[in-house]
């Protein structure tokens, strides 16, 4: 068979036309690999390695840090029995105003959780650090004495921020579901519960039934104490 | 001869579309990989992490030194009066100073950026802050914006201009307070009404929290 020449061409650029889209689509369905020793990933990895050595540090830090604290209030408390002028008293009633002492009592029992059909896709199905802060700032509002997040007391210094797809709270990583407990007046607190417009977002995703929202009254609560550091390096009496 | 060169043609044309698709793969791969790994909050983590367990190893020092000097009551009198003082600190009992930033805000400004200001001020190593003189204690720290607009903090209501003041390190705290994509970023870009300003100080006091 005998093509004329224009014919041959428009042949030629269509079979090559062909095989790039071929190719594209043969390739496509393979994943590509990123080579292991890429820069990139090698610097992610080094950062990955230095954060789990950091937590690694803090726990081992802080379970020394609350060993060493209980070993000295029970010096102090040996010293009130010797002394009865000493201000142990005074010491006491401030450690549980900054929330170094166990909290037991009455209160409610949030559970806040991501929805069943989670993913990294659709952000509204997912509990945010931001959720997270409005739910504990509505607690304080609501006057609650002590608040904790999956065992991690909530002070006036604590941090509550998103890493990658966990939540840092005291630098602590927590993933759903998140426990929250907080001891105080029910009522006061159900109050501002109710107020929808203390957290509209959140509220509207609880009520679509996105995220899962649980809340219980309870009558003993037991909020731990806190378990990591206050920070005094830049600040001084006046 | 012409079916040799069509195949070429056809082979040719494979291997450009294997190599240009491998090609955007491995882009697409190392970009996701980029946004997944917010470099930004990375090493704010690593940083946030270290200078946390600094504080940590020395407040443990600090009790073991206590402890290794065994029970001698003189010492742990001393001890202890130090321990209220730096507890009167945290919990605002006391007027304090130091080094830090001032961030003034005007307009307009729904609570739940105060609880995100904060929480940022904090996580850079804050060690008090405050808000129009009124200092953020264990007991007043819930935010709640009155229908007229003005803040309600504890039982104070504060009105704009908004004054935050914290004690903390101050070249830290202005550069991740002002660094892009950072809060006064994301603030401009929700309330480009708002006016604000950010300065670093050798001396700030913040007055003892008051109900």
């Amino acid at each position: 068979m005998i093509f004329p020449k224009t014919n041959i061409n428009s042949l030629v650029a269509s079979l090559v036309s062909a095989g790039i889209f071929i190719g594209i689509i043969t390739t496509a369905q393979f994943r590509s690999e990123v080579t292991a020793n890429s820069f990139i990933l090698d610097e992610i990895n080094a950062q990955n390695e230095l954060l789990k050595s950091f937590n690694e540090d803090r726990s081992s830090l802080k379970t020394q840090l609350t060993t060493l604290r209980t070993t000295l209030s029970d010096n102090q408390e040996r010293l009130k029995e010797s002394n009865k002028e000493s201000d142990i008293d005074i010491l006491n009633t401030l450690k549980q105003r900054i929330g170094l002492t166990v909290v037991r009592g009455a209160g409610l029992e949030i559970t806040l959780a991501n929805g069943d059909k989670a993913n990294t896709e659709d952000d509204s199905l997912l509990i945010h650090a931001a959720d997270l802060r409005d739910l504990v700032n509505l607690l304080r509002a609501g006057e609650a004495q002590a608040i904790s997040i999956n065992g991690q007391r909530v002070v006036a210094s604590t941090t509550i921020n998103s890493v990658g797809n966990t939540i840092l709270v005291n630098n602590v990583h927590l993933v759903s579901p998140f426990k929250i407990l907080a001891i105080g007046e029910v009522g006061l607190i159900l109050d501002r519960m109710n107020d929808q417009k203390a957290y509209p977002d959140l509220y509207q995703r609880i009520s679509a039934q996105k995220v899962k929202f649980v809340l219980k009254q309870a009558a003993n609560l037991i909020v731990p104490a806190y378990d990591a550091e206050f920070s005094t390096k830049f600040i001084q009496k006046s | 001869m012409k079916h040799t060169s069509q195949i070429g043609m056809i082979v040719i044309g494979l291997t450009v579309g294997v190599l240009f698709t491998m090609q955007a793969r491995t882009y697409t791969d190392i970009t996701t990989l980029y946004q997944r790994e917010n470099k930004v909050n990375i090493f704010r983590e690593i940083q946030v992490l270290k200078d946390s367990n600094d504080s940590l190893r020395d407040e443990s020092n600090s009790i073991k030194e206590q402890l290794a000097k065994g029970f001698n009551k003189e010492e742990a009198l001393k001890n202890i009066k130090a321990e209220i003082e730096k507890n009167m600190i945290i919990a605002g009992d006391v007027d304090v100073k130091g080094e830090g930033i001032k961030l003034i805000l005007d307009g307009n400004i729904p609570s739940f950026w105060f609880v995100d200001i904060t929480n940022e001020m904090f996580s850079t190593g804050a060690e008090a802050v405050s808000i129009n003189g009124q200092k953020l204690a264990d007991w007043n720290i819930g935010f709640d914006t009155l229908p007229n607009g003005q803040i309600l903090v504890g039982e104070n209501i504060l009105s704009a201009p908004y004054t935050f003041e914290a004690i903390g390190n101050k070249k830290i705290l202005l550069e991740t307070l002002k660094q892009s994509g950072g809060i006064l970023n994301r603030l401009r870009d929700n309330l480009p009404k708002v006016k604000f300003s950010i300065e670093a100080y050798n001396d700030i006091t913040i007055t003892k929290a008051v109900a």
